[in-house]
């Protein structure tokens, strides 16, 4: 009996929209906007600029140097990949409202006595949902996120070359644009054990909730750290206040955002905001040093902690 | 289907009080089979084994016999056993009650024989 | 798990089983025992403590006291007592987004005791299309499909908790009649819940009747046709029916009507004869009778 295979297929099924017409719409709209300015732009002729990854290409033939054209060209390889940057946005936002969801829904409309009527164990169940939301959700927003920025990388280079500026070549026989799908694939196990604190969170606030989950999860941690915070401030009790809101409220209500282990050591925040390209190497470099940081295991530990929470009470919880 | 079960005798006899009406009546004649047990129970609403042990009863009486494999079957003879038992049943209980009510509203046999069309006995 | 004995087995054993709710007592130290090949009526008013005594066995709630479903203890064995379990916990709870063929599929994708050829049988003999999500249903094609895939699953234990309330009458008889035709055999058992006690009244061979967490009553249907005795009894004769300590008395068209129960001493068949026209009470009336305190 393959359980998971048909537990994974039917959330796939309940949140078709979510995970898969959301980020297709939105990365259809990014690609029909990028073609329609790219045309806009072959059309107004020379006055126009092609910018792409901050380098301004259309200027490319007639004042960059081979040498310096070939850099550009490698940068844009290197950079396509942000273009998908808005679908990691919608990925943020589905998979926190699907951990949010994924165990109260299914009190709420009682299906979960159907669900319970079969033998498929608890603990299966709530770990086809951490599956799906850590693994297959940013996978399948990889692809989209890639052949949207494939997309655009076709559009620009159509455009270019109507301008007389050939990157076609460059730009495909560039190592970068076949690796960064790739590198991105390998920061996704960081991300997973990065974002368990907030899945852990929410799931256990699903499975607990009687009503109103977006409320008591949001609610409060903000609530408890604002009134210590409150206190500390009336009573002078000098605690660190921000420690709380890092670690309480970002690790535990952020932590589904990709990317967001950077805002946690100012080394890797300063990298960043250095970067006026992205480059995916150094990204991914980073990414994987936080396997040596207590943050991300003592969060993972938490938020394991707060998933079996979630399974027992899922397991024990009787519903009116 | 849908049938009143009165409740002065228990469902399994009345069920088999049917059978037995149905044989008398001809619509069951020997070597007829009798719907299936679950059948009857679907169409009627009735437990299986309140139509089981109806059956059973009507095999005991060797009305109906079991066929391995097939089901129950009417057995030959049969009819002939109910009219010998129905008759004795009526000569013994209904007639003298007949007689009575007759006595009490004070109709003679002569008359009522003499007026009524006789059936002929089917 | 062997198969089960269909003459010896006991498919659920409860001894001493007690649920409490906070400060209340919802289930009150109950013992019962259910032989395998039956279907068990368990009649008792909102609040009684069935549905806490269905959720106990099904392992939904912890309970005390000792419970034992098909041999195995629910709090500890779910997971195993499910392959042999199935229940339909009431009408609407299949998700709204569900469709028919995912709906079979999945079920055909856990399930081991699936029969997914017998499922679609079923399935054609209704309205329901592979594409049909059950947010387009009516009540009644849900309960077809909660059925279908009920049905296909060789389970020993059914457990029906009101599975059909808010159905009109015909989703109902074709409901049991579903039942009968397809499923039920002398190794499967049925518990099954129901305010609509005369539509079951022949189907069951079993009956259990709980008030206030305790079982007020616990017979085969049989036991209970020899036990009680409805009489019409004429106004002449009835202070001597009253004598004998009915369990109820009404009034039919200006006669009494009186249930007695026979295992009360001094109550015979011939005394009940001699009060009048006898016949056995409806399970219906009977419940009535048993219960009016209750609702009083």
């Amino acid at each position: 009996m393959n359980t998971m295979k048909w537990l994974l297929k039917r959330e796939f099924w309940e949140h078709k929209g979510g995970f898969f017409w959301a980020p297709i719409v939105v990365s259809a709209i990014m690609a029909i906007i990028t073609a329609g300015s790219v045309a806009i732009g072959v059309t107004k002729g020379s006055e126009a600029n092609i910018r792409i990854n901050g380098q301004v290409v259309t200027k490319l033939a007639d004042q960059f140097s081979g040498e310096e054209k070939a850099a550009a060209v490698a940068q844009f390889a290197n950079g396509y990949m942000a273009s998908g940057v808005p679908l990691l946005f919608v990925l943020s936002f589905t998979i926190f409202f699907y951990c949010l969801n994924a165990l109260y829904d299914e009190r709420k409309d009682r299906s979960v006595l159907f669900w319970k009527s079969l033998p498929v164990t608890d603990g299966a169940t709530v770990l086809s949902k951490i599956a799906m939301a850590l693994g297959l959700a940013p996978l399948m927003a990889l692809l989209f996120g890639t052949i949207l920025a494939l997309l655009i990388v076709v559009f620009i280079s159509l455009g270019a070359a109507a301008m007389g500026v050939n990157i076609f070549g460059g730009v495909l026989s560039s190592a970068a644009l076949y690796l960064a799908p790739l590198q991105i694939a390998a920061m996704l196990p960081i991300y997973a054990l990065w974002a368990l604190p907030t899945v852990g969170w929410l799931l256990m606030v699903g499975a607990w909730a009687r009503s109103k989950p977006l409320l008591w999860a949001v609610g409060t941690p903000l609530l408890a750290v604002g009134l210590i915070a409150w206190f500390n401030k009336m009573l002078a009790f000098g605690w660190d206040i921000d420690w709380l809101w890092k670690y309480i409220v970002g690790r535990g209500l952020l932590s589904v955002t990709p990317g967001s282990w950077f805002a946690y050591s100012p080394e890797d925040l300063e990298m960043v905001g250095r970067m006026k390209q992205v480059a995916m190497g150094p990204l991914l470099a980073q990414t994987w040093q936080q396997v040596t940081t207590p943050n991300l295991w003592i969060g993972a530990l938490v938020g394991a902690a707060m998933i079996y929470a979630a399974i027992r009470l899922r397991r024990w919880k009787d519903e009116r | 289907m849908n049938t009143n079960w009165h409740d002065n005798s228990p469902i399994y006899r009345q069920l088999k009080q049917r059978v037995i009406s149905m044989m008398l009546d001809g619509l069951l004649k020997p070597g007829d089979a009798l719907p299936s047990v679950r059948q009857i129970a679907a169409e009627y609403q009735l437990n299986p084994i309140t139509v089981s042990r109806a059956y059973q009863e009507l095999a005991d009486e060797t009305l109906v016999e079991k066929r391995r494999g097939l089901g129950m079957y009417v057995t030959d003879g049969a009819r002939e056993k109910l009219l010998t038992s129905e008759r004795e049943q009526f000569l013994k209980n209904e007639w003298p009650a007949v007689l009575e009510r007759m006595r009490s509203l004070g109709l003679s046999v002569k008359e009522l024989l003499a007026g009524a069309t006789v059936g002929g006995a089917t | 798990m062997n198969a089960v004995n269909p003459v010896v087995d006991v498919v659920v054993k409860a001894s001493g089983l007690t649920k409490r709710y906070g400060k209340s007592v919802a289930v009150d130290n109950i013992s019962f025992e259910i032989p395998a090949g039956r279907i068990i009526g368990l009649i008792g008013p909102n609040g009684s403590g069935k549905t806490m005594t269905l959720k106990a066995m099904l392992g939904l709630v912890p309970f005390e006291g000792e419970l034992r479903v098909l041999g195995l203890d629910p709090r500890t064995q779910r997971d195993e007592l499910m392959a042999n379990v199935s229940f339909i916990a009431d009408v609407a709870v299949l998700p709204r987004w569900l469709r028919v063929s995912e709906a079979v599929d999945f079920v055909a994708g856990v399930h081991p005791k699936f029969d997914r050829a017998k499922a679609e049988r079923y399935l054609k003999n209704t309205k329901l299309t592979p594409k049909m999500k059950v947010k387009e249903m009516s009540k009644g094609m849900i309960v077809q499909l909660h059925l279908a895939l009920v049905m296909a699953i060789d389970a020993k234990l059914l457990v029906l908790d009101e599975p059909t309330l808010g159905l009109d009458i015909l989703y109902r008889k074709q409901f049991y009649q579903n039942l009968l035709e397809d499923y039920f055999d002398e190794q499967k058992t049925i518990i099954v819940t129901t305010h609509q006690v005369e539509e079951i009244e022949h189907i069951l061979s079993d009956l259990m009747f709980i008030r206030d967490g305790r079982i007020t009553l616990s017979a085969t249907m049989d036991e209970i046709g020899e036990r009680f005795t409805e009489v019409m009894v004429p106004a002449d004769k009835v202070e001597a029916g009253r004598a004998m300590k009915p369990i109820d008395e009404r009034q039919v068209f200006g006669k009494s009507v009186m249930l007695f129960d026979g295992s009360v001493n001094g109550v015979t068949r011939e005394k009940i004869a001699a009060l009048g026209e006898t016949r056995s009470p409806g399970i219906a009336d009977l419940f009535v009778a048993t219960m009016k305190g209750t609702y009083a």
